[in-house]
């Protein structure tokens, strides 16, 4: 009777604190409930077995005994059974239950005294909201999604812009012949497929080329009958093109003094048969060995400088009969113009002090007008809505897409477009082409697949900003190369054709 | 233990049932329709929910006064893009007749036509705001306080609620929600000191001024004495509604009931606030 009364009270206690507190209410019932199905579901185990016994049910078994997990023998056998850290842990447990339930018990005991609903009647009850919560509680209780919306501060999905991403993939490439001797005509046959950027009709230069810096003259099919070496393919529609490239050595003569070493030419050894590795700089001729890079030996994956002995590595390709030569398919837009735009929204400092909500109202996102799907043109500014007395900066950012094929290879302009109420601080244009010169110099440098590209700046101040919040759009004209590459291996025969 | 199980579930929905309850007690707020109300006219293409740019176009609405008084003010209408953009921005002068029924006195307004001239607003949304500034809106109460002579020093509390002040507390956009009255009867005297704890509430729209606060208020107990009326919780302005939606005050005096058993004194209430209230529609520019 008593365990009954308990646990009624242990209810009751709930449930006030429910209304008070409908988390940590719900749990503490959460708690209650399962402690009852533990206690329904807790199997028979010869002296250790707990039931639940209603007074008077003429059955024999035994008497519920809260939490008796076993005594003297018993104890030490469970204990035995269970693992000594297992026991203790299960120990701790229901301890902590049952010091929650005394917890909940006088939390909600104390609610119930203090607030006096009981005595106050109804007006009283309903001042304190009473009615309200339980109310508001099975309205929860019928809509449970309305839990996490109050609990948890539910952030808006960030407004990405979603870009279908345009441009050109290579298929199919391959040589002519399984193997080339040197000074052989290398061939290679692929296409491509170009999906177009409907609102910027753009200029494609297809090119090819090998890892010795021997450029070939590419055949273009399928666009016009006029087959050009280097071919430029307006793009207004999506196309599939055939090309073949040809590579002849004897057209393509290193430069370099035959009378230096390497080392005297400011070279370093780098196999070229190696397709791991790449010159970072040109290929030259010299006295000592073919492989003789002008520049720095990197590792075509990570970018990493080798510095490998020329000596130990000239031989071991000079002994080869074999060695590999990458051909590369380029295909570059030229003057693609990717334009973006970006909503600035300002008020009178005095309104924005009156009104700190509008801060969270405007969304910061700049948005690709046309020419998207190559790169990401974002524009950003301080936190909006702007203000008069502040001089904010423009940040315009020209970004490689990482999972996309190309990449920018030569930033040509950046045309900022500004509402009437900006005011420019310094020379902005002036300022824009010298971070232009910077950052191609950046592509020209970088060794990575990809570089991050320095973002453009200007600064700006506002002038004309009233009480109301008004928005202005800046937009931002940026025109770029931008290359995509292909390439195959190819196996070349040490050896001049016999 | 399964009658413990059902015992438990039958509490748990019982809760839920209480809580039901509890609300039909609740006074009726949302059958009142209150202060003012801006409706656009979508319905008649005023503004059309697309429009493109360099195209003309017409901003209508009605609104509406729930006051039984007439209200004058402003009506304006603007949008979020700047003047190089071609936007929307006019106003006129507001006068509103009160009426004495539930559905309210009805204003059309029509303002156009505008036209967006820059083709960079191409895809772009514009958010009409149409704004009603009210002068002054006033509200004015007329209640009743019954005091007792209890014979012992117990305070009584004794709830007004929003429903018992009249129409005008339920119509006005801020207005008093309730009233609580306590009186603490003092030993071997006929006199009796009476708290009113008032409980004001913004419903919607705000007060026009940059406190955001009821600078007249008045209130009178006819044949009592003055009250002095003071913020509930001291670290809050005198009615200032500044960030927040709510503002308790307590107003104090005290009353002789000579040798009446109980006394009922009529209670009145005046106040009034400039009031703007504003609606906004998002409109696609094509």
């Amino acid at each position: 009777m008593i365990q009954i009364i308990i646990i009624l009270v242990s209810i009751l206690a709930a449930i006030g604190l429910t209304i008070l507190y409908p988390w940590a209410g719900l749990i503490f019932l959460a708690i209650i409930l399962v402690l009852l199905l533990m206690k329904m579901a807790k199997p028979g185990k010869g002296g250790n077995k707990v039931e639940f016994k209603m007074k008077g049910s003429g059955s024999s078994g035994k008497q519920y005994r809260p939490f008796a997990v076993g005594h003297g023998r018993e104890e030490g056998r469970e204990r035995a059974q269970k693992g000594w850290l297992k026991y203790w842990l299960g120990k701790s447990l229901e301890w902590g239950i049952v010091i929650i339930l005394i917890v909940g018990i006088i939390y909600g005991g104390w609610f119930l005294i203090t607030t006096q609903f009981y005595k106050k009647g109804t007006a009283q009850a309903e001042q304190l909201g009473i009615g309200a919560r339980i109310s508001s509680l099975w309205e929860k209780v019928k809509n449970p999604e309305a839990w996490a919306s109050e609990y948890y501060s539910f952030k808006n999905p960030e407004a990405t812009e979603q870009v279908v991403k345009k441009g050109i993939t290579f298929n199919n490439l391959q040589s002519v012949r399984p193997y080339y001797y040197n000074k052989d005509k290398i061939e290679i046959l692929g296409d491509a497929h170009i999906d177009a950027i409907e609102e910027t009709p753009s200029k494609v230069v297809f090119s090819c080329k090998d890892d010795e810096n021997n450029v070939g003259k590419i055949l273009i099919y399928g666009v016009s009958e006029d087959l050009q070496e280097q071919q430029e393919v307006n793009v207004n529609e999506n196309m599939d093109i055939n090309f073949k490239c040809e590579i002849d050595p004897k057209e393509n003569s290193l430069s370099g003094d035959i009378t230096q070493t390497c080392e005297e030419q400011g070279g370093v050894f780098c196999n070229r048969g190696d397709i791991s590795k790449r010159c970072n700089g040109e290929w030259v001729v010299s006295s000592d060995f073919d492989n003789c890079c002008r520049g720095s030996c990197v590792s075509a994956t990570t970018g990493e400088k080798i510095t490998s002995t020329g000596s130990e590595l000239s031989k071991k390709v000079s002994n080869n009969e074999i060695k590999y030569k990458i051909v590369y398919i380029i295909a570059e837009y030229k003057d693609f113009i990717t334009k973006s735009d970006l909503e600035v929204c300002s008020i009178s400092r005095q309104e924005l002090n009156k009104n700190k909500d509008l801060y969270q109202k405007k969304e910061e996102n700049a948005q690709c007008i046309s020419g998207c799907g190559l790169t990401r043109l974002q524009i950003k500014t301080s936190k909006q809505p702007l203000s008069e007395d502040v001089v904010y900066p423009l940040i315009i950012g020209l970004v490689n897409d990482a999972d996309w094929y190309g990449k920018i290879s030569k930033v040509n302009s950046i045309d900022v477009d500004i509402p009437r109420s900006f005011d420019l601080k310094g020379n902005c244009k002036e300022s824009i082409n010298n971070q232009i010169s910077s950052v191609n110099e950046q592509i020209n440098k970088s060794t990575e697949e990809k570089p991050r590209l320095n973002p453009f700046q200007c600064d700006f101040q506002l002038t004309d900003v009233g009480d109301k919040l008004k928005c202005s759009i800046v937009e931002i004209n940026a025109k770029y190369n931008y290359i995509v590459k292909g390439s195959s291996v190819i196996e070349i025969v040490n050896k001049e054709k016999p | 233990m399964k009658k413990v199980l059902v015992l438990l579930l039958i509490l748990f929905f019982v809760s839920g049932c209480l809580g039901s309850l509890g609300n039909t007690q609740q006074p009726p707020d949302v059958a009142y329709k209150r202060g003012i109300d801006i409706n656009f006219k979508t319905s008649e293409n005023q503004p059309p929910m697309q429009i493109g740019v360099n195209r003309d176009f017409y901003v209508s609405f009605d609104v509406i006064n729930y006051a039984k008084y007439e209200l004058s003010g402003n009506i304006l209408i603007y949008d979020n893009w700047g003047e190089e953009y071609g936007n929307v921005q006019d106003g006129t002068s507001l006068s509103l007749e009160g009426e004495s029924g539930f559905i309210g006195k009805k204003q059309t307004v029509s303002f156009g036509p505008f036209r967006y001239t820059d083709k960079k607003l191409a895809n772009k949304n514009s958010n009409i705001i149409a704004e009603a500034d009210v002068d002054n809106y006033p509200v004015e109460i007329d209640s009743s306080v019954r005091v007792k002579k209890s014979g012992s020093s117990m305070s009584s509390n004794l709830l007004l609620q929003a429903g018992m002040l009249g129409r005008e507390a339920s119509n006005a956009p801020i207005t008093i929600d309730k009233i609580e009255v306590n009186q603490i009867n003092l030993p071997n005297t006929n006199d009796v000191n009476l708290d009113l704890i008032i409980y004001f509430k913004n419903y919607g729209g705000q007060i026009n001024n940059d406190d955001k606060k009821i600078e007249n208020f008045n209130i009178d107990l006819i044949g009592g004495n003055s009250f002095d009326c003071k913020s509930y919780n001291e670290k809050d302005k005198f009615l200032v509604f500044k960030d927040k939606k709510d503002a308790t005050i307590i107003c104090s005096t005290s009353v002789d009931l000579g040798e009446q058993e109980y006394r009922d004194y009529p209670l009145k209430i005046k106040f009034s606030y400039p009031y703007k209230i504003s609606k906004e529609i998002s409109i696609k520019i094509i």
